[in-house]
C-alpha cells in the first residue's frame, strides 16, 4: 500500500530536502530525549527529598509521653487502612554547638579508681582495657538545629529518610550505643550535608545541646541528608529517639508521631480525618504543606519546560510546512502532469505524508538513540553542574512510555505539517502548474 | 456517436492594468464543435486564439465557468473589488459525460480512464525513466508495478523505444521524448487523446515521424483524436479522416460586440494587391510561415503589417507545403 505514491515522493521531494527534514528531525528528538532525562532526573531528586525529610504526616502534640504516642499510632493504624506505618518521634528545634573533631582511640586501665590511659602500645599487658577516646576540634559552630529524635525498627522507618542519605542506610545503627563487650560507642546520627560540606563518610562530632545539658555527646555522623537547598531553615540533625531523649534531657518524651501513608498524594485529605478522629490538642502537617512553595515552583518549571518545547515544536512545523510548501511551489509542474493524469487528491496527501512519516520514524529511530547517547554524554560531562541543582545521582530517567509519547509526537507532528503542503498541491491550478513546468 | 460534443462554450478573460479593469478579450462565443468517435480532428490557429484553452477545457484541466479572482479598483465607490480572471458558459460533453459536473475523484477517475494528453514540452518527470513515466498512469489507476511496467514496456516497444526504457528523460532525444509522452498518453486505452502543439518543440525532420505516428493510432486503434498546432503544413494531405478546424483570434475590444460563430467562419477573402479583386488569393505554407499565393500573377505574399510580396528565389520550394489546390502552382 502507498508504494507507488511512495516512489512518487522521492521523485517530487528532492532528498536534499529530505536530508534536512531528517537532521531535523532527529535533532528535535534527541533533544526532547535529553531534556526530558535530565529533567526526570530533576522531578525525582526533588521529589525523593520532600518525601525524604518529611513524613507524609505528622501528628504532633506537645508533652505527649512515649507511651501514649504509641497507643495513638496504634489506634491510627487499626482505624485508616490507608495508613501503612504510624510511630512516635521527638521533633525539636534547639540550638546546638557542633563541633567536627579528630578523635584519637586510647586504651585506659583502671588503677585505684580511676582511668589511666595509654597509647595503644604502651599500655601495661594483661590489663584490662577500656577504650577512651581524645578529641581535637577542627570546626566549630553554633547553630540552631532541628533535631528529629525517630523511630527504627528492622532498619525502616516512617520518613522516606533512607532516600536522601547519601553514606550508609544502615538505619539500625542509629541505635548501636555499645559494642558486643558492652563499652560504650559514640552515638549515630545524620546530618544535613551543607551543614559542614565536604563532612562525607564516618565523621566524628561533638554536639552540645547547651538549653539542656553542656556535657558534649560524641556522634558519628553515619552519612549526609542530600535535602536541596534549605535556605533559612534550621539544618536537620536525625538520631534515634532514645538518644535524642537523652540528648534533650526528655526521657520518655514523643511529641509527634510519623506517619506514612499507601498513597503519599491522599495525604491532604487523610490529615483531615486524622484531625477529626485524633481531637482537639494536636496539630497536623502532610509533607505537601511543607513542600507546597517548592511543588509550586516544580510544577512552574515542569509548565515551562512543556510550553518551551511545545513553542520549539510550533516553530519546528512551521519550518516543516514552510520548507514543504516551498517543495510543492517548486514542483507545480510534475504535479499539475500528474493531476493531468488523473491522480487522486488521496494520493497527493500519500505523496506527502508517506514522506514526512518516514522521515519522521527515521527522526525518531535515530533521535532516540542518540538522545540516550546524549543523556549518557551530558551526565559525564555535567555531572558536577548537575550536583549543584541538587541532582546527587544523576542518570538516564526514561521511562518506555515517555520515549513512546515523544516518538508519537513527533510522527503526529510530521504527519500534520504534510497536511497543508498537501492541500496547496491539490489545489494546484494544472493550466499553471503545466506552464511552469 | 459524438465522442466530444461542446455546445455554445464561450470564454471571456478580463484584461486589467492591475487598477483597472481594461478590456474584455473574448477567446470564444456560443463555440459548437462535435468530434465523432474515432475521428481525428486539429485545430489550427495563430497564438492566442484559444486552442490551448479549448483543450484544456475539453481535458477538462480548465473550468468553464469562472476561473481565478482579479483585484481591481471599483470606478464608482473607489474601493477594492474582486473580479474572475476569467469567466464562461457552455456545455462540453465527454463520451455523453458532462465534465465540468464532474468532480474530485470521480473527475480524477474519468480523465485517467479516458483521457490521454499530450503536450508540447512533453512533460515527463525527469526523475523516473521512460518505462515509469509510461507507467505511471496505469499506477494511478491502481493497477500493480508489473501489470502497469509490462504495459509500458509493450508500447514502448511499439514506439520504437525498447531500449530507452531505463533512460531518464534528460537522455532522450526531443522526438523519442515525445514519443515517450505518446506512449504515456496511450497506456491506458483512453478513448480519446489529446495532443496540445506535439511537435512544437520537435526538429522539422521530427514533426512528419509525430504526426505519422497520430494518424496511425488514429487509423489501427480507432482513437479520436484532438490535435492543436499552429504548424498547419504538416497535416495537409495526410488522411482522410483529418478535419481540420481553423480558429482566429477575436481582436481585444473595450465594448464586446457579438460575433457569434465567428470562429468558425472563414476570414474575409485576401485579395492580391498586384491583380486588384481578380483573384481570392490562396493560403499556403512556407517552413513555419502562412504565405498566400495569387493563382493569376503568381505572387507570394507575407501577412505582416499588410502584405508584402515575397522573392521568388528566397523560397524554397521543397519545404514549400501547400492544399492540393496549390500544387499547380509550383508546377
Amino acid at each position: 500500500m502507498g508504494t507507488f505514491e511512495f516512489s512518487l515522493s522521492r521523485a517530487i521531494i528532492k532528498s536534499k530536502y529530505t536530508i534536512i527534514l531528517t537532521i531535523g528531525a532527529i535533532t528535535g528528538v534527541t533533544c526532547l530525549i535529553v531534556i526530558t532525562s535530565l529533567f526526570n532526573n530533576y522531578y525525582l531528586t526533588s521529589e525523593r527529598i520532600f518525601m525524604g525529610i518529611h513524613p507524609h504526616i505528622c501528628l504532633q502534640k506537645e508533652g505527649m509521653t512515649e507511651p501514649e504516642a504509641w497507643t495513638v499510632a496504634r489506634g491510627l493504624k487499626e482505624k485508616f487502612p490507608v495508613v501503612s506505618a504510624a510511630e512516635p518521634a521527638l521533633y525539636r528545634q534547639v540550638p546546638a554547638v557542633i563541633s567536627k573533631v579528630n578523635k584519637k582511640k586510647f586504651f585506659c586501665v583502671r588503677e585505684n579508681g580511676e582511668f589511666v590511659c595509654y597509647d595503644e602500645q604502651e599500655h601495661p599487658p594483661d590489663a584490662i582495657l577500656v577504650p577512651r577516646y581524645g578529641f581535637t576540634i577542627i570546626e566549630k559552630r553554633k547553630t540552631g538545629i532541628l533535631l528529629k529524635g525517630i523511630t527504627v525498627k528492622s532498619n525502616e522507618t516512617v520518613s522516606g529518610i533512607k532516600k536522601i542519605i547519601n553514606g550508609s542506610t544502615q538505619l539500625d545503627d542509629l541505635q548501636l550505643n555499645a559494642d558486643e563487650n558492652n563499652n560504650p560507642l559514640p552515638w549515630s546520627l545524620y546530618m544535613q550535608q551543607d551543614l559542614f560540606p565536604g563532612a562525607l563518610g564516618l565523621k566524628d562530632f561533638l554536639i552540645q545541646f547547651p538549653d539542656s545539658d553542656d556535657k558534649p555527646f560524641h556522634f558519628i555522623q553515619r552519612g549526609t541528608l542530600g535535602m536541596g537547598t534549605q535556605k533559612g531553615k534550621y539544618p536537620l540533625l536525625v538520631m534515634s529517639l532514645k538518644n535524642a531523649q537523652d540528648c534533650l534531657k526528655s526521657a520518655n518524651v514523643a511529641n509527634t508521631i510519623e506517619i506514612r501513608l499507601k498513597d503519599p498524594y491522599e495525604a491532604e485529605a487523610v490529615a483531615r480525618d486524622i484531625a477529626r478522629w485524633a481531637g482537639t490538642g494536636y496539630t497536623m502537617e502532610t509533607w505537601i504543606q511543607h513542600s507546597r512553595a517548592s511543588f509550586a515552583f516544580l510544577r512552574i518549571i515542569k509548565i515551562m519546560i512543556l510550553a518551551i518545547l511545545f513553542s520549539i515544536s510550533v516553530v519546528a512545523a512551521i519550518g516543516m510546512v514552510s520548507t514543504l510548501t516551498l517543495i510543492v511551489m517548486q514542483n507545480r509542474g510534475k504535479i499539475a502532469v500528474l493531476k493531468s493524469m488523473g491522480i487522486k487528491n488521496s494520493s497527493i496527501y500519500k505523496i506527502f505524508i508517506l514522506n514526512t512519516s518516514l522521515t519522521g520514524f527515521i527522526g525518531t529511530a535515530a533521535g532516540t538513540v542518540l538522545g540516550y547517547l546524549g543523556s549518557h554524554l551530558s551526565i559525564r560531562y555535567f555531572s558536577e553542574s548537575l550536583r549543584k541543582l541538587g541532582i546527587t545521582d544523576p542518570r538516564i530517567l526514561l521511562e518506555p512510555k515517555e520515549v513512546l509519547i515523544i516518538g508519537s509526537l513527533v510522527m503526529v507532528l510530521f504527519v500534520l505539517t504534510a497536511i497543508i503542503p498537501s492541500r496547496r498541491a491539490i489545489a494546484t491550478d494544472i493550466v499553471e502548474g503545466l506552464q511552469e513546468q | 456517436m459524438n465522442m466530444i460534443e461542446i455546445k455554445k462554450l464561450t470564454r471571456i478573460y478580463n484584461i486589467t492594468d492591475g487598477k483597472e479593469l481594461r478590456c474584455k478579450q473574448m477567446l470564444y462565443k456560443d463555440l459548437d464543435l462535435s468530434v465523432e468517435t474515432g475521428e481525428f480532428v486539429a485545430i489550427v490557429g495563430p497564438s492566442g486564439c484559444g486552442k490551448t484553452t479549448l483543450l484544456n477545457i475539453i481535458g477538462g484541466l480548465d473550468s468553464i465557468g469562472e476561473k481565478g479572482k482579479i483585484k481591481i479598483i471599483d470606478k464608482a465607490s473607489g474601493s477594492e473589488i474582486m473580479i474572475p480572471e476569467a469567466e464562461g458558459d457552455g456545455e462540453v460533453l465527454i463520451a455523453a459525460e458532462d465534465i465540468a459536473k464532474l468532480k474530485g475523484n470521480h473527475k480524477a477517475e474519468f480523465i485517467n480512464k479516458n483521457i490521454g494528453f499530450i503536450f508540447q514540452f512533453h512533460h515527463l518527470i525527469p526523475e523516473l525513466t521512460a518505462m515509469q513515466n509510461v507507467a505511471l498512469p496505469m499506477k494511478i489507476q491502481g493497477k500493480s508495478n508489473r501489470e502497469a511496467h509490462k504495459r509500458a514496456l509493450e508500447l514502448l516497444e511499439e514506439m520504437g523505444l525498447e531500449e530507452g526504457a531505463d533512460k531518464k528523460p534528460a537522455v532522450l532525444s526531443g522526438g523519442e521524448k515525445q514519443r515517450v509522452a505518446i506512449a504515456r498518453a496511450l497506456i491506458n486505452n483512453p478513448k480519446i487523446l489529446l495532443a496540445d502543439e506535439p511537435t512544437g518543440s520537435l526538429h522539422p525532420e521530427l514533426k512528419d515521424e509525430v504526426i505519422e505516428l497520430f494518424c496511425k493510432l488514429n487509423r489501427e486503434k480507432n482513437v479520436t483524436i484532438l490535435m492543436v498546432t499552429h504548424d498547419r503544413g504538416s497535416l495537409y494531405d495526410r488522411d482522410r479522416r483529418l478535419r481540420i478546424h481553423r480558429f482566429f483570434k477575436l481582436p481585444v475590444e473595450s465594448n464586446i460586440k457579438e460575433r457569434t460563430g465567428e470562429v468558425q467562419k472563414e476570414k474575409e477573402p485576401m485579395i492580391c494587391p498586384r491583380c486588384k479583386g481578380n483573384q481570392e488569393l490562396k493560403e499556403a505554407w512556407c517552413g513555419n510561415s502562412e504565405v498566400y499565393i495569387c493563382e493569376i500573377c503568381k505572387g507570394i505574399w507575407l501577412h505582416r503589417h499588410g502584405l508584402g510580396e515575397v522573392d521568388h528565389k528566397s523560397v524554397n520550394f521543397d519545404r514549400f507545403l501547400v492544399p492540393q489546390s496549390i500544387e499547380k502552382f509550383r508546377n
